[in-house]
C-alpha cells in the first residue's frame, strides 16, 4: 500500500518535470487560493480560536444586568454590574468559586520623568487567582492589598508595556512609578500574550478597585459605590458540577432579593450568566469573519475548479497512456488513485507556495489593522492549527479537484472509444463537462463580486452619511487633569486657559471644549426618570447618552439648536441644571409634545433637570448607527475631568496641530496630551471597518475573476485545440469567420449564462447574511447584481473571444490533410 | 464553343523548405466546362488534392490566373473567395468529415446554415435532399450509427443540398468497398447528367470511367488528359 503510495508519489513528480508549463500555472493557481484562505484563517485562528490564556476557560461565565428597560447594545455586550451589587452577588452565590471584576481606566504614568497615557483594567484583588493567571516575573496581587481603600498602590504590567517602556528589564520587579502624580510599585509582568479576557483589547497595565480614587476621576469616581452605576465587567468561576442553569437560576434568585432590598437603584434589574468563551467577539465581527472565510473559499473553489479544467484537458491527451495501462491490467481504482495522487501532489506544493503568499498576505492584512490594534498582543505566528488548516485544505482541495479528471479519464467505456480512434474529438460532452466547470466559476465569482460590491457601495454610503456636525478642518486633543488630582476650581481654571490658548494660537478660528468628541468612541449614559411618567417602562429609567460640553459647543460643531436655545455663558455651576436634548431623545422622552421646558431626572440625582433646547440629531458613536438619545449637559454644571479641545481651524489643522499641543502642553507639562487628531483622521478610523471590508472583499472577488477569466480561455482554448478539425470542415462547407466565432462564442455563452444564473440566485440567497455588515444599502440593492452580471458576462466573452479568433484562422485545408 | 466555367492559366504552388523550394503544382493550364466530369488520377504526391483545393478556393497560396465564371479569383480576397465557394460549390470528402455530434438531419443543414437561407427554406430543402436520396428513415441517426457507404451518401448529399454548379470529389469512393462505391459513382453521374459539373480525385480507373475527361498529374505537371476515349500529349 504504502510502497504503491510512494510510487505514485514519484510517478506524480515525474509528470510535473515532465509538463512544467502545466505545473507551474497549477500550483501558482493554488498557491493564490490557498494563499488567501490560510492568510485569512490565520487571522481567524488569532482571534476567534486561540484559547484565553487562562485556567480552564470552560468554566468562567460572564455576569451582566438585565434591565426590563434597557436592552444590550448593538454590538451583542451585555449591561454591566455595579460595585456593590457585584459585593452582594460574592456573598450570596454558591454556584461560584470566585466572582471577580474589572472595568477600564485611562491614566498618566510617569516613569524616569516622562508623562504618557496608558490603558489600565481596573482589577479586583483575586482578579488574577480567579482567572488562574500567574505573573510572568514578579508576583499578581494579593488579597490584603485589595481590602481597603488605598490599601494596594501596586501594578501588574503588561509583557507588552514591560517590553516597549522598560526594555523588558527583569530588574523591573520592585520599581516605582507615578500613576496619576500618585506612586506605585511594578509587582509583576503578566503573561505574553494576555490581555484579560478580552480578545481584542489593549490593556498595559492591571491595578486594583482598593486605588480606585487615584485612578479614576470624574462621574466614574463620584459613582464608585452607586448600586446603579453599571461600570464592572463581572467573571464568575463555576465551582466543579456548578451548571450555567444552576448559575443563573441562582442569579435570578438573588436579583429578585436586591431588587427587593434596594428597589430604587435595582428596579428592573436582575443578572444573567453567559459562558465567558461565547462572550468574547462581537456578532458582527464574527459575521465579518464567517463573510471573508466565505470568500477566500469561494477563490479556492474556483482555483479548485480551475485546475480540474486543466486536468481534464490533461487527461484527454493522456487517455494512450491510460488506456494502455488498463489494457495491461490496471483496475479503475489503481488509475484513479494514481491520478488523484497526482492532483494531491499538485495541491501539497501549492500549499506550500500559498504557505509564503499567506505570510506576506496575513503581514499585509496585519498592517491594516484598525487604530485599537496597534499594540494588540493577538498572536497571528503560524502555529500548528494554521499549518493543520493548510495541509488539511491542500489535501481536501486535491481531491476537490483531482476527482472528476479521474473519474472521467479512467471512464473504460470512454478508453474503448479511444482505441478505435473514430472523430470522437468532436463530442459536445467534452465541452459539457468543463462547460459546466466554467459556469460553476462564473457563478462562484459572481457571488463574490457582487458581495464586493456591496460592500464597496456600503463604504460609499458610510462615506456620505451626514456626521451632523461641520468636520471641515476640525482636531481634536484630549487630556484629563484627573490623571494629575487637579481639585475642581483648578480643573475648571485649567480647561478655561486651554481654551484661551488655543483660541489665541494662529490658524484657529475657534475652539471649545466636550466630554466625548463625536465618533470617536467613549461616554456613558445614565437613566432618565421623565417628570410625571414614574410608572412608563418605555420612558422612565431608560438610558441616554450623556456628554458635557462647553456652552460654545453647538455653534463651533455647526449643531443647529432646533428649538429653544443652547447653553448660555452666563450660565452658573449653582444656576438651575439644564440640558440640551437631541431629536430622537425629544421624542422618544415627550412623544408628540414640546420637549423644550420639560424636566427629569437623573437617577441619584434630587434636583429636576430642564430641557432648554433640542439640537439637531448627529452620529455620535459610528456612522451607521440609528438615531439614538443624546444628552448634552453644561461642563459648568457637570464638571469632568477629561475632556478634550475641539479646534476649528483655518487651513488643514494638521499644519498647526504640533504648535498648539505645544501651547497647551506648556500649561502643564505633566498632563499627557492623547488623540491629537484631526477628525478627518477620526472619521476615516470610524469607516476602518467599512474600508477594510470593501478593500479585502474587493482584492478577492478581483481574484476569483482573474482566475474565472483564466478558466474559460483555458477551456474555450482547449476545446478550440480540439475542434480544429471540425472547424475545418464547417469552413471548407462555407462557414464563415463570423459564423465560427458566432458557434465558439455561443457554447461559452451558454456556459457563462448558465453560470451568472446560477450566481444570481446563490448571491440573492446568500446577500441576506450580510443585512446588519451594510451601512444603508439593501443587500438586495440591484446595482451590484445588473452590474456584475454584465460585467462578467463581458469579461467571460472577451476571455473565450481570444481562442475563438485563433478559431476563426483555422485552415480549412486542415480538414483535406486528415485523409 | 461557351467560355469554360473555370480556366486556370500558368497555376503554380511551392513551398519553401529548408532545402529550398519545392514545387508541388507547375505551370498548370486546365479548362473545364459547365456539364464536364473531369477526373483527376496521378500517383500520391502529384499534386491532386492540392490541384482540387486550389479549385475549391481553400488554398490561397498559388500564383497565376484562375478565373471560374467569369471571376479572377487571383484578385479577390478571402471573403469573396469564400463567398464564391458558398454559393457555387460543393465538396465530398474520402473519410466523409460528417460531423459526429450532429444527426443526418444537421448535417445536411450545416452548409446551409451558412448561406442567408431561411430556416423554414432550410428545413424543406434538408427535406427534399433526404427525400432525393433516400434516407429519410436515417435523418435522426449519427454518422456512427451508418456505415461508410451510407455516411459517404451522406457527404455527397451534404454538398449538394444547396444546389451547386460545382462538386469537387477528393476520392469519395477511397474507403468504400466496390459495391457502395459503385452506388456513389452512379449517383455522380445522375447528378452530372442533371448538369452539375463533378471534378473528382481517384485512383480508380473504374471511377474515372464514369467522367468524360481524365488529366494526368506528376510532380506537379499535367503530364497528358484523356477525353472520352482519345488521349492528348500535352507535353
Amino acid at each position: 500500500m504504502v510502497e504503491k503510495m510512494l510510487h505514485d508519489v514519484r510517478y506524480a513528480l515525474r509528470s510535473m518535470r515532465k509538463a512544467p508549463g502545466f505545473a507551474a500555472v497549477a500550483v501558482l493557481t493554488l498557491a493564490l487560493g490557498i494563499g488567501a484562505n490560510t492568510a485569512i484563517f490565520t487571522i481567524v485562528n488569532a482571534v476567534f480560536l486561540h484559547p484565553l490564556p487562562v485556567e480552564d476557560a470552560a468554566h468562567l461565565v460572564q455576569i451582566d444586568t438585565t434591565d426590563v428597560r434597557n436592552k444590550p447594545g448593538a454590538g451583542g455586550g451585555g449591561l454591566g454590574v455595579s460595585g456593590p451589587n457585584l459585593q452582594d452577588i460574592r456573598e450570596r452565590a454558591q454556584s461560584f468559586s470566585a466572582v471577580t471584576a474589572f472595568t477600564f481606566t485611562n491614566v498618566s504614568m510617569t516613569v524616569n520623568g516622562q508623562a504618557d497615557q496608558y490603558t489600565s483594567q481596573l482589577v479586583a484583588g483575586n482578579y488574577f487567582d480567579t482567572l488562574g493567571v500567574k505573573a510572568a516575573l514578579g508576583r499578581s496581587f494579593r488579597k490584603e492589598e485589595d481590602a481597603e481603600l488605598g490599601a494596594g498602590p501596586v501594578v501588574v504590567i503588561s509583557h507588552g508595556l514591560w517590553e516597549r517602556k522598560f526594555s523588558a528589564d527583569r530588574n523591573v520587579i520592585g520599581k516605582s512609578v507615578l500613576l496619576n502624580g500618585q506612586g506605585f510599585t511594578v509587582i509583576g509582568v503578566a503573561p505574553a500574550g494576555f490581555d484579560g479576557t478580552v480578545v481584542l483589547g489593549n490593556t498595559d497595565m492591571w491595578t486594583l478597585f482598593s486605588m480606585h480614587d487615584v485612578l479614576l476621576a470624574g462621574f466614574f469616581k463620584q459613582n464608585w459605590n452607586d448600586r446603579r452605576f453599571l461600570d464592572l465587567t463581572a467573571v464568575g468561576r463555576l465551582k466543579p458540577g456548578a451548571t450555567l442553569q444552576q448559575a443563573n437560576a441562582e442569579l435570578g434568585a438573588i436579583g429578585h432579593q436586591l431588587e427587593h432590598d434596594f428597589p430604587t437603584p435595582n428596579k428592573g434589574r436582575s443578572f444573567d450568566a453567559r459562558p465567558l468563551l461565547d462572550n468574547l467577539i462581537g456578532p458582527q465581527l464574527t459575521r465579518a469573519a464567517q463573510v471573508m472565510m466565505v470568500v477566500v473559499g469561494l477563490v479556492l473553489l474556483i482555483a479548485c475548479v480551475n485546475i480540474a479544467n486543466l486536468l481534464l484537458a490533461r487527461a484527454a491527451g493522456r487517455k494512450r497512456e491510460i488506456s494502455i495501462r488498463l489494457a495491461v491490467g490496471a483496475s479503475r481504482t489503481r488509475i484513479i488513485a494514481q491520478l488523484l495522487t497526482e492532483a494531491v501532489v499538485l495541491a501539497f506544493a501549492g500549499g506550500v507556495l500559498g504557505l509564503g503568499l499567506a505570510i506576506v498576505g496575513r503581514d499585509l492584512l496585519w498592517a491594516f489593522r484598525p487604530p485599537f490594534l496597534l499594540n494588540s498582543t493577538l498572536d497571528i505566528s503560524l502555529d500548528s492549527r494554521v499549518l493543520l488548516f493548510t495541509l488539511g485544505i491542500s489535501i481536501v482541495t486535491g481531491i476537490l479537484f483531482g476527482l472528476v479528471p479521474a473519474l472521467e479519464a479512467s471512464r473504460p467505456n470512454l478508453v474503448e472509444q479511444l482505441k478505435e480512434r473514430t472523430a470522437s474529438e468532436f463530442s459536445g460532452r467534452s465541452f459539457g463537462l468543463r462547460g459546466a466547470f466554467v459556469a460553476v466559476e462564473f457563478a462562484l465569482s459572481l457571488v463574490a463580486l457582487i458581495g464586493a460590491g456591496l460592500f464597496v457601495l456600503s463604504l460609499r454610503n458610510a462615506q456620505q452619511i451626514d456626521p451632523g456636525f461641520n468636520t471641515e478642518n476640525l482636531a481634536m486633543m484630549s487630556f484629563n487633569v484627573g490623571t494629575l488630582n487637579y481639585d475642581l476650581p483648578r480643573q475648571r481654571e485649567f480647561q478655561r486657559r486651554v481654551l484661551e490658548v488655543a483660541q489665541a494660537t494662529p490658524g484657529v478660528k475657534a475652539a471649545t471644549l466636550a466630554e466625548s468628541v463625536p465618533l470617536f468612541g467613549g461616554g456613558f449614559a445614565r437613566s432618565i426618570f421623565p417628570e410625571g411618567q414614574d410608572q412608563d417602562v418605555k420612558r422612565s429609567g431608560v438610558l441616554a447618552s450623556i456628554d458635557a460640553v462647553a456652552p460654545n459647543y453647538f455653534s463651533e460643531m455647526a449643531i443647529p439648536i432646533v428649538r429653544g436655545e443652547g447653553f448660555s455663558d452666563s450660565l452658573r455651576e449653582d444656576s438651575p441644571k439644564v440640558v440640551v436634548i437631541n431629536q430622537t431623545a425629544a421624542r422618544q422622552f415627550w412623544p408628540n409634545q414640546e420637549a423644550v421646558g420639560k424636566r427629569f431626572r437623573f437617577f441619584g440625582d434630587k434636583d429636576w433637570t430642564q430641557v432648554v433646547g433640542v439640537a439637531r440629531d448627529s452620529k455620535y458613536f459610528t456612522l451607521g448607527e440609528d438615531p439614538t438619545p443624546y444628552i448634552y449637559e453644561p461642563l459648568i454644571q457637570t464638571p469632568t475631568p477629561a475632556v478634550s479641545l475641539l479646534v476649528r481651524t483655518q487651513q488643514d489643522p494638521r499644519l498647526i496641530l504640533n504648535t498648539l499641543r505645544g501651547q497647551v502642553q506648556a500649561l502643564d507639562r505633566n498632563l499627557p496630551l492623547t488623540n491629537v487628531w484631526p477628525i478627518g483622521e477620526v472619521i476615516s478610523q470610524a469607516l476602518w471597518g467599512a474600508r477594510f471590508a470593501a478593500g479585502l472583499l474587493g482584492v478577492f472577488a478581483g481574484l476569483a475573476v482573474v482566475l474565472a477569466s483564466v478558466g474559460i480561455y483555458g477551456v474555450v482554448a482547449y476545446s478550440v485545440g480540439q475542434r480544429v478539425r471540425e472547424i475545418g470542415i464547417r469552413m471548407a462547407l462555407g462557414a464563415r469567420p463570423g459564423d465560427v466565432l458566432l458557434m465558439i462564442l455561443r457554447q461559452s455563452g451558454v456556459a457563462l449564462g448558465i453560470g451568472l444564473g446560477a450566481g444570481l440566485l446563490f448571491a440573492l440567497a446568500g446577500a441576506r447574511a450580510l443585512t446588519d455588515l451594510l451601512y444603508g444599502v439593501s443587500p438586495h440593492e440591484p446595482l451590484p447584481f445588473i452590474i456584475f452580471s454584465l460585467v462578467l458576462a463581458l469579461v467571460g466573452l472577451v476571455a473565450s473571444y481570444i481562442p475563438a479568433r485563433r478559431a476563426t484562422r483555422v485552415d480549412p485545408l486542415i480538414a483535406l490533410r486528415y485523409e | 464553343m461557351p467560355e469554360p466555367m473555370i480556366s486556370l492559366r500558368n497555376v503554380e504552388k511551392t513551398y519553401k523548405t529548408a532545402a529550398g523550394v519545392t514545387y508541388v503544382l507547375r505551370r498548370i493550364n486546365l479548362d473545364i466546362h459547365e456539364g464536364d466530369f473531369l477526373t483527376i488520377m496521378g500517383p500520391s504526391g502529384a499534386g491532386k488534392s492540392t490541384l482540387l483545393s486550389i479549385l475549391g478556393m481553400l488554398d490561397d497560396n498559388w500564383t497565376g490566373e484562375y478565373f471560374f465564371i467569369e471571376n479572377a479569383i487571383q484578385k479577390l480576397d478571402r471573403k469573396h473567395r469564400a463567398d464564391l465557394n458558398r454559393k457555387y460549390i460543393g465538396f465530398v470528402f474520402q473519410s466523409y468529415h460528417l460531423l459526429d455530434n450532429l444527426t443526418v438531419y444537421e448535417n445536411l443543414d450545416v452548409p446551409l446554415s451558412y448561406r442567408d437561407i431561411s430556416r423554414k427554406q432550410r428545413a424543406s430543402m434538408v427535406a427534399d435532399i433526404l427525400d432525393r436520396f433516400q434516407i429519410v428513415g436515417k435523418k435522426d441517426l449519427y454518422p456512427n450509427q451508418l456505415s461508410g457507404g451510407q455516411q459517404q451518401l451522406v457527404g455527397v448529399a451534404r454538398a449538394v443540398v444547396g444546389n451547386p454548379k460545382l462538386i469537387l470529389a477528393d476520392e469519395p469512393t477511397g474507403n468504400l468497398h466496390s459495391s457502395q462505391a459503385k452506388e456513389i459513382m452512379e449517383l455522380f453521374k445522375r447528378l452530372n447528367d442533371a448538369g452539375t459539373t463533378i471534378v473528382q480525385v481517384t485512383h480508380s480507373e473504374a471511377n474515372a470511367a464514369y467522367g468524360n475527361r481524365i488529366i494526368q498529374l506528376f510532380d506537379g505537371w499535367i503530364t497528358g488528359e484523356t477525353r472520352a476515349g482519345q488521349a492528348v500529349a500535352t507535353r
